[in-house]
């Protein structure tokens, strides 16, 4: 009897043991196959991010060609014709000069949508003149002096420089808009394959993590959302009392 | 009469800066097309072509290779590049190609007829677009540690008749002012586009400007 109820003993042991191990195996499974799922939601969010960031991008450039191509080109084609035509009358003069100012007006219009829609230095000469030709044109109207410096020629794959560019274009705009600057540096290095953006303005400051928080700031999350599609990350120095200091960083260009 | 060469693939804008051209005293415009190619054959049958207007963006050819093809072959015309593209980098592609000038698409129709006539009398139109590339090419150059010439490169009378061709005079007109023979002008320009290795005229102002043997001044 007494070796029965060993034996009783050591089967309840073993089924435990058994038992336990099954139940962990079972939970280790489903842990495993969650952390799975979930890195494989991460990938194809990250990877939509990506999709939806270049085919705005491409959109963007078809329409700025169409603009930039064909209607500033009738445009200027009708400018033309209302020179050959106002050569051989003499009568109705102003409506000429009107028609033509109205032409004139609707082509630097198309210009200035076009260029802002895909800025046309990008795609061949690159990231950094592309940024200078444009802080340029906006820094003249809301008087601020944009200096842009660089390691010289910084070559980066064009969807990245394309992103960089619509995240200064961002930071800029919102210089331009709240922050009351009147002078920006920014300084960009490239050390074989990492990038760094110094950006330097003398306006009110303002916490970046802060305002990122709040439901109406579309246009930080948009600067977050394009960095983490290239791999980049944007870090705000130790805030001051006059002006803001923001590094962008990517680790890899090659590898975004 | 001038003989114009339109090339452009805007068909809309090529029909009217033709129809523009066309009121234009003394011009008359013989050829218009919408590809290179085929202005190339043009050439190879009519050789009276005195400028032609080229658009940078072509679909086939693109005009920078256009104009070093046509200038290959048939180096008197005078090449004056039209295009929507103003950039800087255009203007200073385009002064890479040996084109004798430079206007965007949208110039008033005033500056394109003292385009065309610069071209004919003086042989390159520096319109704003250039002259402020340039400006810029001297900036940029300054401290750039390049062998200096010496500053007798070009002579006393050299330098004038840069001078001179930058203010838009014709060979006759710096002639008369110099009391020199027009002859001996064209000698002169011819030297010193050797001497200085360059395309055309417009290379010897951007070699002068950035030797410091002329100032920007000069130029208007």
């Amino acid at each position: 009897m007494k070796g029965t109820g060993e034996e009783v003993v050591s089967l309840f042991y073993i089924g435990t043991a058994i038992m336990l191990f099954l139940a962990f195996g079972l939970l280790f499974i489903v842990v495993t196959y969650q952390r799975h799922f979930f890195r494989m939601k991460r990938k194809e969010a990250e990877n939509m991010l990506k999709v939806s960031l270049e085919s705005e991008k491409n959109e963007r450039a078809r329409i700025a060609a169409d603009l930039h191509d064909g209607v500033s080109g009738d445009l200027s084609a009708i400018k033309n014709y209302l020179s050959v035509l106002a050569k051989k009358e003499s009568e109705n003069k102003e409506i000429f000069d009107e028609i033509r100012e109205g032409v004139d007006a609707a082509l630097q219009n198309t210009r200035a949508v076009s260029h802002n829609l895909m800025p046309p230095l990008l795609e061949t000469e690159g990231l950094v003149p592309a940024l200078k030709g444009y802080l340029e044109s906006i820094g003249a109207k809301a008087q601020i002096y944009f200096e842009v410096t660089a390691n010289g020629a910084v070559a980066l794959p064009a969807s990245v420089a394309y992103q960089l560019f619509r995240v200064l274009q961002e930071l800029t705009t919102n210089m331009v808009k709240y922050g009351n600057v009147s002078k920006c540096d920014i300084n960009i290095a490239l050390n074989k394959e990492a990038l760094t953006i110094d950006i330097t303005d003398d306006g009110t400051p303002f916490n970046f993590r802060e305002n990122l928080a709040k439901p109406n700031a579309s246009g930080l999350k948009n600067i977050n959302s394009r960095l983490h599609a290239v791999g980049g990350v944007i870090v705000q120095e130790e805030e001051k009392q006059v002006g803001n200091h923001f590094t962008i960083t990517l680790k890899n260009v090659n590898n975004a | 009469m001038l003989k114009l060469a339109l090339v452009d693939d805007h068909k809309l804008f090529r029909k009217s800066l033709a129809a523009l051209l066309g009121t234009l005293e003394g011009v008359e415009v013989i050829y218009e097309s919408d590809s290179g190619k085929d202005f190339l054959s043009f050439l190879k049958e009519n050789k009276d072509v005195d400028i032609a207007l080229l658009d940078i963006q072509m679909p086939e050819m693109d005009g920078y290779t256009l104009c070093g093809k046509v200038l290959n072959t048939h180096d008197t015309i005078k090449i004056l590049m039209i295009s929507q593209l103003s950039s800087k980098e255009t203007i200073r592609h385009v002064m890479q190609s040996g084109a004798h000038g430079f206007v965007t698409k949208n110039s008033e129709p005033e500056q394109l007829e003292l385009a065309i006539r610069n071209l004919n009398t003086t042989g390159f139109y520096l319109g704003p677009e250039l002259g402020s590339v340039l400006k810029d090419l001297m900036l940029f150059q300054q401290g750039g540690n390049e062998l200096q010439p010496d500053s007798d490169f070009l002579s006393d009378r050299e330098k004038e008749v840069i001078r001179l061709i930058c203010r838009g005079k014709s060979s006759a007109e710096i002639a008369e002012e110099l009391f020199i023979h027009q002859r001996t002008v064209e000698t002169h320009r011819q030297r010193m586009i050797n001497k200085v290795g360059a395309k055309n005229f417009i290379g010897v102002i951007v070699f002068a400007l950035k030797h410091n043997l002329l100032d920007v001044e000069d130029l208007s």
